[in-house]
Parts: C-alpha cells; structure tokens; sequence
C-alpha cells in the first residue's frame, strides 16, 4: 500500500513540476503548483510527518496559493512570460545537463547505505514534538526565520509603498533647488493625480 | 516540561544589537517623519559601532557554543563581526548622498543592519541548520539592497537576476546538506566531522552531499563556472550596495567555506581540494581575463572580485595554519581595497551623473585629484603592489602555498595579477589623460563630503596596513586558530 502511494504521489509530484514551468499561462502553473504541493502533502505522510503534511497543505496550498492565484487574476495577462532567449541548443544543453545530474543523483541514492529502516517512536512528527525542537534544538534557527519574515515585511513596504513623502515645504525647495524644481514638483503631482483618474475610469469602462 | 537552551547573551550580543538595531530604527522612522536619511545613518552607525564594540569585548573569552550548540563564538566570529561592522560603516558614508537615502532611508540601513546581523551569524555557525538560514538572512536582504533603486530598470534587473541565481545556490547548498545528514545523522558540523573520521570517505552519499555543498558556497562566493551572476549584479545594484556586496559578501562566505570544509568535512578534502583547484586556477586566470575586454568600470572591478575570490580560494587549499591566517588576512585587506574602489566610482557617478566607463573617467583625474588618487592606489592593491595592505595580503596567502607545496598555485596567481595590471592600468591612465577633454562637470551633488571621508577612510585603511601589518596579522593568526585547521 505504502509503495503505491509513494509512486502515485512521487509521479504527481515530478508531472506536476515539470508543469509549472513549462505551461506559459500563469494561472496554469499556480494550479499545477498546487497540485505538486499536495503530492509533496502525501509523501510527507508517509514518512510520518502528519503535522508538516497537514501544515503544507493549509499554509502553501490553502493560503500562500490562494495570494498567488489574486495576485496572477489582478495583474493578468500581462504577467506573460514573453518569448526570452530560446536558442534551442541551449535548451538542449541544459535538459542533457539537468537529466546528467538526476542520473548521478538516483545512482548514488540507489547505491547509498540507505537500506536500513529508522524506527520511530509513536509520538514523532507530532505538533507537540515539532514545538519541542522550534524551542530546543532549532531555538536559534527558529527566531532568526521570524527576523527574516519580518525583513521579507519591510522589503514589501520598500517596493510596494515606495518612499515616504520628504517632507520639504515649497521654500525648501525654492532656496534648495531653484524655482524651476518647485514648478516641477506641482506638474509631477498633476500628472500622477491626471494618471490615476484615467486609469479608474478606464477601470470602470472595462 | 521542556528545557530550553541557555542562551550566552553576552556572545551573542553582536548580533542582537545589529537585529535591535534595525528594528529600533524603523520605529522611530515612523515616528519621526521626513528625517530619514539623517536618522538612519546615525541610528545604523551607533549599532554597527555598538556590535563591533561587544565583538571586542569578546575577543579574549575563550571560545564557547550557545543556542543549543548552533553557534560557535570564537575569535574568528570576532575578527568577522567587526569587520562587518566597518564595511557597514563605510557603506553607510557612501550612501548618505544618495537620493534614495531621503526616501527610504531608513529601510536601507535597517536592511544593511539585518544582512550586517546576517554574516556575522554565518561566522558563527556550527551547523548545516543555522548556516543555511544565516545565508537566507542575509542573502534575501540583499537581493532587495540590490533593486532597491526601483525607479532603475538596472537595479530591479539586478535585483531579480540575483534572487533567481542566489536561489538556486541557496537549494544545491541544503540538497548537499540533506545527503550529509542522510550519511551521518547530524547537521552539527563537529558530529558530522566525528561521524565522517569513523566511517571513512568511501561513501557515495558523502561524496555527493560535499559536492553540492561546494557547489552552492561557490555560487554565493561568485567563482567560476558558478559566476555568471557576479558581473549584471554588481552593474546593476547600486554603487554603494556593490561595494558593500564585494567586500562583506565575499568574507562572509568564504568564512562559511572554510567553517565547512575545514571543520565540518576535513575528512573529505580527497574529493574537495581537487575541484577546488580547478576552480581556482580557471577562476584566477579567466576572471582577470574576461576584465580585459570591459569598459563599463563597474563590470570590470565585477569580474576583477572574481578573479580575488579564485585567489582566496588558494588559502583554504592550502589550509593548516599558514593557509587559514592567509585567508583571514586577506580577506580584511580585500575589504577597503574594494569599499574604496567603488567609493569613486559611486563619487564619478554622481560627478557625471551616469555610468562610469573608461570614456567618461577620461580627464576626471584633473577635476577630483584625492579620489583618483586613491583609486590608483586601492587598484595597485588589487594587483598586489608593496606599501599596500593588497601586497602584504597576497604575500601571506602565497607563502603559505609555498609552505604548503603548492608552489605552482602561487605561480598562476602571479600570473593571473600580471594579466590583472592590464585593465588596472588602463582604469589608471584614462583618470589622468591628458590629451582627453575635460568634461563638464555637474554642480556638486549634496552628501560628497561623507563620500570623499569614506574614501579617506579606505585609503587609510590600505595604507596603514601595508605599511604596518603586524597588528592585522596577528589577529588573523589568533582568527585562525578557532579552525581545526588552524590549530
């Protein structure tokens, strides 16, 4: 039983994949994605991990894909890929490339010491064994993830907000930079203001 | 109940005043409006001044783990901290002019502070699981530092193309570490070292585990055949942001290089040092060669990092003694050549506001003497030339390959400098030529004078220790003892 599992997920999971980044519409391969995390759910099952399995599934498929699927259906078409460089000998060098690594890879795993099965016991991969390692073992790398969220939550400030407003009044500008960067100022303004109208009433015609 | 780990506050107190720092920072932004720039830099300094001050402190503790044995705080940790530390500074005094700075300024250096928290966290770390994620501390900073110039097509090109290849260093690097686990049970790198003494080298999943480990420390270090990043990036990003990356980026993951292959998998250097020496000499002599033919000077200098990092990888082939004091030393003499050489470029930029070629250098020497001035001298320290602490760097790193037997490692890199002198001297002779017209030169940009100090700074820096290393290098050789190797 296990053995079909592990082969029906470990077949969705490589499908599902490939698919990802060979369909060309996004939307396609934001679900081919979560087809692959779901596969990845299940393989994590079997080894016993149901609390990571469960978590994938909640967390990846239910709410990070969920912001992918907004974020594809906002922007639209045009986050195309468009056609790049696509010299088919590259192609070609780097799939022979690609498939000479995995040839290595599943040599050395089938000819590894692997053999022996690891017993565990019944609690493993529990929540309440997971929590024990966040705050003993892995205490260190546990709190520097959550500096790098909130990094990741200052970095989307940078590029999403763009910079505070620099706060000059129009003297400091006039004694700074001459009259010319103050009639500047006021057209940059106009035209964003003027740009903005036009784009909610396009929005509405649509 | 669960125990939780004791926690050595006082050793890792260099990095939580970096992480505090950032995040004092960034509240006070909100409160304080429209003084960004002002306030970034002060609150930035303080911190970077702060954490070197307590990595001091520390320098003749002897050395402990904390957290759970993941981090190990030595003198190598110290060296690494404060020299962080400086470049953070340096860079702080390049940036402060930069229009960006009056925007964002405030998210600019606490980004600075986290990647500055970042790297000394990798010099710290005693396991697969911190090192992978002190790596992703800092390299995701990064590669926002990198697009930060949103308004640039450049800088957003840069920035993406660095978090796409960075990515996948960053996946080959934990893939290697899972083969290693899978071999010996454990992500500590001393357990690793333990299992590895026992068990021999013969196993194919050992093997395979160094290999990818190797490769993906590689990619985050920039050497050949994993470089191709290195020279969009450090076009792209802006100036003050690729001399900090040439500087801090390379000592923190060739420190990581060496933690790991000095002390986590010595017993593997049969399968390592070969390919290290490949890539070190095709890195040595085509990173030099591929300079040649530049004219933008960012991309130059780009592939002139390539070529040192091939350099700094003599040094962990070496290893012993000798070869890990070599490593440390040079990579504190890499760090102001390099702050400085970009310090002058970021200053040409905004004399000229464009790019920096060979063409446009023309004549600029005439209008900005001191800066290109020092930019002679930090480029004969690239090359290696005596009163500079370049030379007393790569004389280091060469005794010890001359120690070590690998007297014909010493000879290519020699040679690799020759070819270097090439397109140093070119960059020399356009800054002072004569015959070019001077070209107009744009009323003075606000926030020159924190640049020209930190041009200074580095020309200081790099002479004073080519004239006086004696202090540098023992602290590299008491650095180097906190490596197996280097006892």
């Amino acid at each position: 039983m296990d053995i079909v599992v592990f082969f029906v997920a470990s077949v969705c999971a490589i499908a599902s994949a490939t698919a990802v980044v060979a369909q060309k519409n996004p939307f396609v391969s934001a679900l081919a994605l979560l087809g692959n995390l779901a596969s990845l759910a299940a393989l994590m099952l079997l080894l016993e991990a149901q609390f990571v399995a469960a978590a994938q599934i909640i967390v990846y498929a239910g709410a990070v894909m969920v912001m992918f699927l907004f974020v594809i259906a906002y922007v639209g078409p045009r986050g195309e890929i468009g056609p790049g460089v696509r010299k088919p000998w590259l192609v070609a060098l780097s799939v022979f490339a690609a498939l000479l690594i995995a040839v290595e890879i599943v040599v050395v795993v089938m000819g590894a010491s692997l053999g022996t099965v690891a017993t565990v016991d019944a609690n493993y991969g529990s929540p309440a064994a997971i929590g024990e390692a966040l705050v003993t073992d892995y205490l260190l790398a546990f709190e520097v993830v959550s500096v790098i969220l909130f990094m990741a939550a200052v970095a989307g400030v940078v590029f999403g907000a763009g910079g505070r407003p620099v706060r000059l009044s129009d003297d400091q500008v006039l004694a700074k930079e001459g009259e010319s960067a103050v009639e500047r100022r006021r057209e940059a303004s106009r035209a964003a203001l003027e740009a903005a109208r036009d784009s909610t009433t396009g929005e509405s015609a649509r | 109940m669960i125990k939780a780990p004791d926690v050595n506050w006082l050793a890792i107190a260099p990095m939580m005043t970096l992480m505090i720092g950032a995040f004092v920072l960034l509240l006070l932004a909100s409160f304080i409006r429209g003084r960004d720039r002002g306030l970034g830099t002060v609150v930035g300094i303080i911190a970077l001044l702060a954490s070197a001050g307590f990595a001091i402190n520390l320098w003749s503790e002897p050395a402990t783990t904390t957290m759970a044995g993941a981090l190990q705080i030595d003198q190598l940790t110290q060296v690494v901290t404060v020299l962080i530390a400086g470049c953070g500074i340096l860079t702080l005094l390049v940036a402060f002019g930069w229009n960006r700075m009056r925007e964002n300024g405030a998210e600019f250096v606490a980004l600075l502070l986290l990647i500055a928290a970042g790297m000394d966290l990798i010099a710290a770390s005693n396991s697969f699981v911190t090192l992978f994620v002190a790596l992703e501390l800092f390299s995701l900073s990064l590669y926002v530092l990198c697009a930060f110039d949103g308004k640039s097509k450049a800088s957003l090109e840069s920035g993406f193309k660095y978090l796409v290849l960075g990515t996948i260093g960053s996946m080959v690097l934990v893939y290697g570490a899972a083969f290693l686990y899978g071999a010996t049970g454990s992500f500590g790198f001393e357990a690793i070292n333990t299992a590895l003494s026992k068990a021999g080298s013969g196993d194919a999943l050992v093997i395979l585990g160094t290999v990818l480990v190797l490769i993906g420390l590689a990619f985050k270090i920039g050497v050949m055949p994993f470089h191709m990043w290195v020279a969009d990036v450090y076009e792209g990003a802006p100036t003050s942001v690729t001399g900090f990356m040439s500087a801090a980026t390379k000592i923190a993951a060739f420190v990581a290089l060496a933690r790991v292959l000095l002390d986590a998998l010595p017993a593997m250097r049969d399968t390592w040092a070969p390919a290290l020496i490949i890539i070190a000499v095709v890195t040595m002599i085509l990173g030099n060669i591929s300079a040649l033919v530049q004219t933008n000077l960012k991309r130059m200098l780009a592939y002139a990092s390539v070529g040192a990092a091939g350099f700094g990888l003599i040094a962990i082939i070496v290893g012993g003694a000798a070869g890990t004091r070599g490593l440390i030393f040079y990579l504190v003499a890499y760090a102001p050549m390099a702050i400085g050489a970009f310090a002058v470029i970021s200053l040409h930029e905004r004399d000229h506001k464009g790019i920096a070629t060979l063409d446009s250098i023309r004549g600029w020497g005439f209008q900005r003497p001191v800066a290109a001035v020092s930019m002679v001298v930090f480029l004969l320290g690239f090359a290696g030339f005596p009163l500079t602490v370049g030379f007393i760097g790569k004389f280091v790193v060469l005794g010890s390959a001359v120690e070590g037997n690998y007297t014909w490692l010493g000879v290519v890199a020699v040679v690799a400098s020759v070819i270097s002198l090439g397109y140093l001297l070119r960059i020399m002779l356009a800054m002072f030529d004569r015959g070019a017209k001077s070209g107009v030169m744009m009323a003075a940009a606000p926030g020159i004078g924190s640049l020209n100090l930190a041009i200074l700074l580095c020309l200081a820096l790099v002479l004073i220790g080519g004239i006086l290393p004696g202090l540098g290098l023992d602290w590299a050789a008491d650095a180097a003892k906190s490596l197996a190797a280097g006892r």
